[in-house]
């Protein structure tokens, strides 16, 4: 017989349609343990926690916790466990102040003769941040405060929820760099209250990091246990992607190439503010900046998508000049993936044909559309792009992360532009889909396109770009070539700290 | 049957069994009824009834085609029967004072053309809620309709009705005119690239300007075209009672064609129907209004059975955009 762990999970059981999602899947942990669910997108990460938070119900398999038999079937079972999730976008409510939105579950404690004792729940509200540590004030309305502060209201949602098994789904993917170690900070504060903590990421620096142990999952199986103590990322990344993944990529070096995009004197009221660039033929432009710094917002004001104030974009002509275009022109005619497949890349409801035409439905159509091609191209586009999926028909939205991502790259490589834009090519992606995205992202160079890319994940720019931008409060700060990029480079300038290596 | 199975089969349907009962327990009662009405009022399905009914319910069909065009893209448009009763109303007052049927029919289509685009350009650049829009152009061209006529019933030139309100061989004009703008609509909703981007807009209006689909244009379009069939319907609705007046569109009317769009399969949702539908719901309100008329149930009663009617089949359309989120 095993020693009594606190919680444990047997033998469980998740079907969706055509997908075996969690399969025989036990899990253990004890109090005061770290415990990192590793795995590629579809692996059945997100469903067993899910599963724990009680939103989804599984179709066969126990819960023993503390040694005793437990029902899991909704949210309010998981509550009377003590379970609590921490969800990747917090869920929060905006136009209440923050107090509120941690007590959001158990009002009626702080209610008396039918009005809120706001007082009473203040103070409250001010206890358990303190015990995390967050620096927030709980008068203060949410959407006055930072991503990362959100996340801190759930987490303190959780403790006043009495929780023992907290889990956290993602919980640094739109975070920045000061937020992620002040969280990592509240997990080992969180461990030394005895709780459990279970961590899901793609980023496997993280699981080095904060956990103690790491479960691997693949197929909706677990298929590998890990002691950080005793294991290498190499093994972990080949645990997860069940064979050797090339991680590093060369490029060939940078050659003298012809200028195709211009952006001069670009701003966009608040965000972007007098932004001056270049991309030339064949090359991967990186926009490296912290979260917020407006990034996304470059890129949105240069295709038209915000209205510009000011400013000029110019392209190149076939016939060699620099030809001034308009946003509307410009994101007809080029490619852009955007940060948030689901708030605005895909069509969820929509099959896959439908969404990989979208964006190039004058190729299909004379007078009316000629769907017979359609189904054919996205046919071939599937096999290119390696999406696992039964067929054409099959809705985006049942897909997961990374193949939805493959979709989105799918429509844009299919309308065969010359310039893309791709914003975070690979959130939310598992280790497979991401090298394979890279390795088409670097294809697309190959072949003469340009790219202009962001990304948040400093491994992206260090390994794809051949030049990279800082990006600092809506402004472009400095350039930094293909032999100055290296990590501490990046995160200095980023951060305005500055050194020899800039412009 | 393993667990598997049952689990697959279950999620297959997207729609859970609560609903599912819901759905099952409403189509026995509706063959119930139809049992009823054939033993009962055998009359309600010899062809000159059927008839009548097709004739009634294809101003309403072609107005509920553009309801669904504009739904479809996400929005709703609460003006059209408004719209069509002053375009009608104009448009008999100018053949009234000039005898010119062809000037009578411009003014129909130019009144419904402007009402058209100052909803899209309402929603579509000053980005005004479609509800609040729409509800305002219907406010307007109530007030103008009663300013123009005086509330009282403009006539039509004979010729007027003899050339949209009469029969062509076994057809009547109004049928005709519903055939042929649902066969178009349906075309260019389904088959072409503009009704593909209206379904894009409608399901994801982000996702569809990311893809250089231009939403603002297209939703204006979409609006455009629901003013336009506002102007078909007042053609043929005026025809056939051969006079224009405030009645053309009674207060029920608006809900009507709302009605008729969410029965003929598009959401409020936006992003599902087709134009084929409308006459699908038309059909089935005005069959429901003969058929109560058939019972001797008098006009305000058949509101109230009407209103309760509707619940229930907007209800049907939760159940199936939660089974179509549940994907």
């Amino acid at each position: 017989m095993q020693e009594q762990k606190y919680f444990e999970a047997k033998g469980l059981h998740k079907y969706f349609p055509g997908v075996h999602a969690l399969n025989d899947v036990s899990i253990a942990a004890d109090k005061g343990e770290v415990l990192g669910v590793i795995g590629i997108n579809g692996a059945g990460k997100s469903t067993f926690m899910n599963a724990l938070a009680g939103e989804i119900c599984i179709d066969a398999g126990e819960y023993y916790i503390n040694g005793v038999k437990a029902e899991i079937r909704n949210q309010k079972d998981s509550e009377k466990n003590k379970i609590a999730l921490i969800h990747q976008e917090a869920v929060v409510f905006k136009d209440i102040t923050v107090a509120e939105n941690i007590f959001i579950y158990n009002m009626q404690k702080y209610e008396k003769a039918g009005c809120l004792q706001y007082k009473k729940m203040f103070k409250d509200a001010a206890k358990y941040l303190e015990m995390i540590g967050a620096d927030v004030n709980p008068k203060e309305l949410v959407k006055n405060i930072t991503v990362g502060q959100k996340q801190m209201i759930e987490i303190a949602r959780a403790l006043a929820r009495n929780a023992e098994i907290v889990l956290f789904d993602e919980p640094t993917s739109s975070l920045s760099i000061e937020e992620k170690e002040n969280l990592f900070r509240i997990i080992g504060q969180l461990k030394e209250q005895k709780k459990i903590v279970m961590y899901i990421t793609h980023f496997l620096d993280e699981i080095i990091r904060v956990c103690d142990r790491a479960t691997v999952m693949r197929d909706g199986k677990v298929v590998g246990d890990f002691r950080m103590s005793e294991v290498s990322t190499r093994d972990l990344i080949t645990g997860i992607a069940g064979r050797e993944v090339e991680t590093i990529i060369n490029r060939t070096e940078e050659s003298n190439r012809e200028d195709v995009l211009k952006v001069e004197n670009l701003s966009c009221y608040p965000m972007v503010k007098n932004v001056n660039f270049t991309a030339k033929k064949g090359e991967i432009l990186g926009l490296w900046g912290l979260l917020g710094s407006g990034r996304t917002e470059i890129i949105r004001s240069i295709l038209g998508l915000d209205k510009a104030d000011g400013g000029n974009v110019y392209r190149r002509h076939p016939n060699g000049d620099m030809v001034k275009i308009s946003g509307h022109r410009l994101l007809e005619e080029c490619a852009y993936v955007t940060e948030d497949r689901h708030h605005d890349g895909l069509f969820m409801p929509m099959p896959i044909w439908k969404n990989i035409t979208m964006a190039n439905l004058r190729k299909f159509s004379n007078i009316q559309m000629n769907e017979k091609k359609e189904h054919i191209y996205a046919k071939e586009m599937i096999r290119e792009m390696e999406i696992k999926t039964p067929d054409e028909n099959v809705s985006v939205g049942t897909l997961s992360g990374g193949n939805q991502q493959k979709v989105v790259m799918a429509r844009c490589i299919g309308k065969n532009p010359d310039i893309f834009f791709i914003d975070e090519p690979t959130r939310g992606v598992d280790v497979n889909a991401k090298s394979f995205i890279h390795k088409k992202i670097l294809e697309l160079a190959q072949r003469g396109c340009t790219v202009v890319m962001v990304s948040s994940e400093i491994e992206e720019n260090l390994n794809l770009c051949d030049r990279v931008l800082i990006v600092r409060n809506g402004e472009i700060t400095a350039e930094v070539k293909k032999k100055d990029i290296n990590k501490q480079n990046l995160m200095d300038l980023c951060l305005g700290i500055e050194k020899e290596g800039g412009k | 049957m393993s667990i598997r199975q049952y689990c697959v089969d279950k999620k297959n349907t997207f729609i859970n069994r609560k609903d599912k009962k819901f759905v099952f327990i409403s189509l026995l009662v509706v063959i119930a009824f139809l049992l009823i009405i054939l033993f009962t009022r055998p009359n309600f399905f010899n062809a000159r009834n059927i008839s009548s009914i097709l004739i009634q319910c294809s101003a309403v069909a072609i107005m509920a085609a553009g309801q669904i065009y504009v739904m479809v893209s996400g929005g709703i448009d609460l003006s059209i029967p408004s719209v069509m009763m002053l375009s009608g109303c104009i448009g008999a007052l100018v053949m009234k004072n000039t005898g010119s049927i062809a000037l009578g029919i411009c003014c129909i289509f130019a009144v419904a053309i402007t009402a058209g685009l100052f909803n899209g350009v309402s929603v579509a650049k000053l980005k005004i809620n479609a509800f609040v829009a729409t509800m305002i152009t219907m406010l307007i061209a109530n007030g103008l309709s009663l300013k123009v006529t005086n509330s009282s019933s403009i006539p039509i030139p004979q010729q007027f009705t003899k050339l949209f309100g009469s029969y062509y061989g076994p057809f009547h004009a109004n049928i005709v005119a519903m055939i042929i703008c649902l066969i178009i609509l349906q075309f260019l909703l389904t088959k072409t690239g503009f009704g593909r981007c209206i379904y894009a807009i409608g399901t994801n209006e982000k996702s569809a300007e990311s893809c250089g689909i231009p939403t603002s244009r297209v939703k204006i379009q979409v609006y455009l075209i629901s003013g336009i069939l506002s102007g078909i319907a007042a053609i043929a609705l005026t025809a056939r009672l051969s006079s224009s007046s405030l009645s053309l569109a009674s207060d029920s009317t608006s809900l009507d064609v709302i009605a008729a769009a969410i029965i003929g399969g598009a959401s409020i949702k936006g992003g599902v129907g087709t134009a084929l539908g409308a006459f699908v719901g038309a059909f089935t309100i005005n069959g429901l209004s003969n058929l109560l008329v058939l019972y001797g149930i008098d006009y305000y009663t058949i509101q109230i059975i009407k209103g309760f009617v509707f619940i229930f089949i907007t209800y049907f359309d939760t159940i199936r955009s939660k089974a179509r989120r549940e994907i």
